[in-house]
This record gives structure tokens, C-alpha cells and sequence, in this order.
């Protein structure tokens, strides 16, 4: 499965967890605040892309580069794989 | 990893902090919804310098300016706190460290006995992390703004105590990425 639509489902899945309405649909241009997920939602997503993908880019990184938008969140996450 | 740090406001910072203030996303949650102009903006910080009830931090993520965190109303017994990010390019789950370190803030530096958070009730993401954080809530309350605009607030406050009981269990429930950058979290106080 390509990296968005694996993020596209944990949004889905970490959203009903944490009872977040998420604006869909999500486009590559919606800014992360704005997308219905709270703090305590990304930080689940964070936790469970580490944990079944391996891939934790926040920590891993030399230079941190923050997302802004769900396009950039998702670019992160390809290159880090 | 990233490193969240927060130090106090300095005349440097209030413009880019007007900024913020005015922007719609902050603007919008706020109680007092006026642009607020650069006389104005000065007028205030003069004021926050020589007040003894209030403190306002910068919040710093690898260094750069981020957002604010504020507390007011400070006495012996409580104060209240709030803030807003004034970035978008931000950690995701940041809001869980902002969180933190204000209940740190308050009942370790300030020594406060109770932690009061009032937000607009529009306003659904703190309050989802006010609950999640384990305050306690009171009915909500309504009051009138500067521009006489009734707005409902959703009123928390938290318990020096009960945070002494409860911080174990709330962390063991935060994802292990976002709680390493709690435990890093830093106060650049004077």
C-alpha cells in the first residue's frame, strides 16, 4: 500500500479512537490544525506509523522539518522509508 | 529529537506576537476579538512588564518561536493558563507538551494549589485534551467581550493533588514519541 493511503486509514482509525471529526476529504494542501485531529490524535498517528511502519521521522532526522500540510506530513513519511 | 523550550516574552517578540494575535485562526478563540494595533500591543507589554499577576512565554520548538503560553490571574492559591500557536509547521501532538508544562509551570515553579482553563467552547481541541488530561469541569459560563459580544465558555481547573495522584497515569497513556519530548521539555526562567 502506498504511503498516503496508509496514513489516510490511521487518520481514519486514530480520528474514531480519539472522537475527532476530520475534514475530508483530506487533501494535499490541508493544513494539519485545520483537519479535525487534535494533538493528542497526531500524536497517536506518530506513535503507530512507528510502530507499524518503522518509521519515525521526528526523532530520526538531523534537521526536523515540520509539516505544515497533510501533503507535507505525507512526504515526510516517504522519504523517510 | 525535537526540543520544546519556553522563555519570557521580550520586547523583541511583540510584534511577530501581534502578528499571531491578529491572525484568524488565533484571533477567532480568543474572548477579546479586536485587531489589535501596534500602540496597543506596546501599551499591553508594558503593562505585562510591571505586572506581578501575570507571565507570558514564548514557546520555542528547536529554537524558533512557535507560539505563546500565558498565565493570569496569578495569586498564593491559583492562576489560569492559555495559549495559542502562532505557527502552522509545527510537531504534530504539540499541543499534549503545551499542555504539560503548563500543570508543570504551575505547581512546580509557581507553587499554585489549583490551575484554572477556560476556553471558548468552539474551541474543541483543548478541551478534548483538558478531559483527556483529567481537570476537572464546571458548568459553562458566559461572558461579555470588550466589543459586547456574548461568548459560552467551557470552564476546567485542576487540582495541585489530584495532578500529584493522576500524572503517572496520564503519561503511561501518551504515545512514547510525544511523551520523550514532555520529559524534555524545558523552562528558560530567570
Amino acid at each position: 500500500m502506498q504511503m498516503k493511503e496508509i496514513i489516510n486509514q490511521l487518520i481514519t482509525e486514530v480520528a474514531t479512537m480519539t472522537d475527532c471529526k476530520i475534514v475530508l476529504p483530506l487533501s494535499d494542501e490541508t493544513v494539519l490544525l485545520d483537519s479535525g485531529l487534535d494533538s493528542l490524535g497526531f500524536a497517536i498517528l506518530v506513535a503507530r506509523l512507528e510502530e507499524e511502519q518503522g518509521l519515525d521521522p521526528f526523532s530520526d532526522m538531523t534537521e526536523v522539518i515540520y509539516p505544515r500540510t497533510f501533503g507535507e506530513f505525507v512526504a515526510i513519511y516517504e522519504s523517510a522509508k | 529529537m525535537s526540543q520544546v523550550s519556553f522563555r519570557k516574552i521580550e520586547r523583541s517578540d511583540i510584534e511577530l506576537v501581534r502578528q499571531w494575535r491578529n491572525s484568524t485562526r488565533v484571533n477567532s478563540q480568543m474572548i477579546n476579538q479586536q485587531y489589535i494595533s501596534k500602540d496597543a500591543q506596546n501599551d499591553w507589554f508594558n503593562r505585562v512588564k510591571q505586572s506581578n499577576d501575570q507571565k507570558h512565554f514564548i514557546c520555542l520548538l528547536d529554537g524558533r518561536a512557535i507560539g505563546v503560553l500565558n498565565f493570569s490571574g496569578i495569586t498564593k492559591l491559583e492562576c489560569e493558563w492559555g495559549c495559542y500557536l502562532g505557527e502552522e509547521r509545527v510537531l504534530p501532538g504539540i499541543g499534549l507538551v503545551i499542555e504539560s508544562a503548563a500543570l508543570i509551570y504551575s505547581f512546580n515553579y509557581l507553587s499554585v494549589n489549583r490551575l484554572n482553563a477556560n476556553v471558548l467552547t468552539s474551541n474543541k481541541n483543548p478541551q478534548s485534551m483538558h478531559r483527556f488530561y483529567g481537570y476537572n469541569q464546571l458548568e459553562n459560563k458566559i461572558v461579555t467581550n470588550a466589543s459586547g459580544m456574548q461568548l459560552e465558555m467551557a470552564c476546567f481547573y485542576y487540582q495541585k493533588e489530584q495532578w500529584e495522584l493522576n500524572f503517572k497515569a496520564v503519561y503511561d497513556k501518551l504515545p512514547k514519541p510525544i511523551l520523550k519530548v514532555i520529559e524534555n521539555t524545558e523552562f528558560i526562567v530567570d
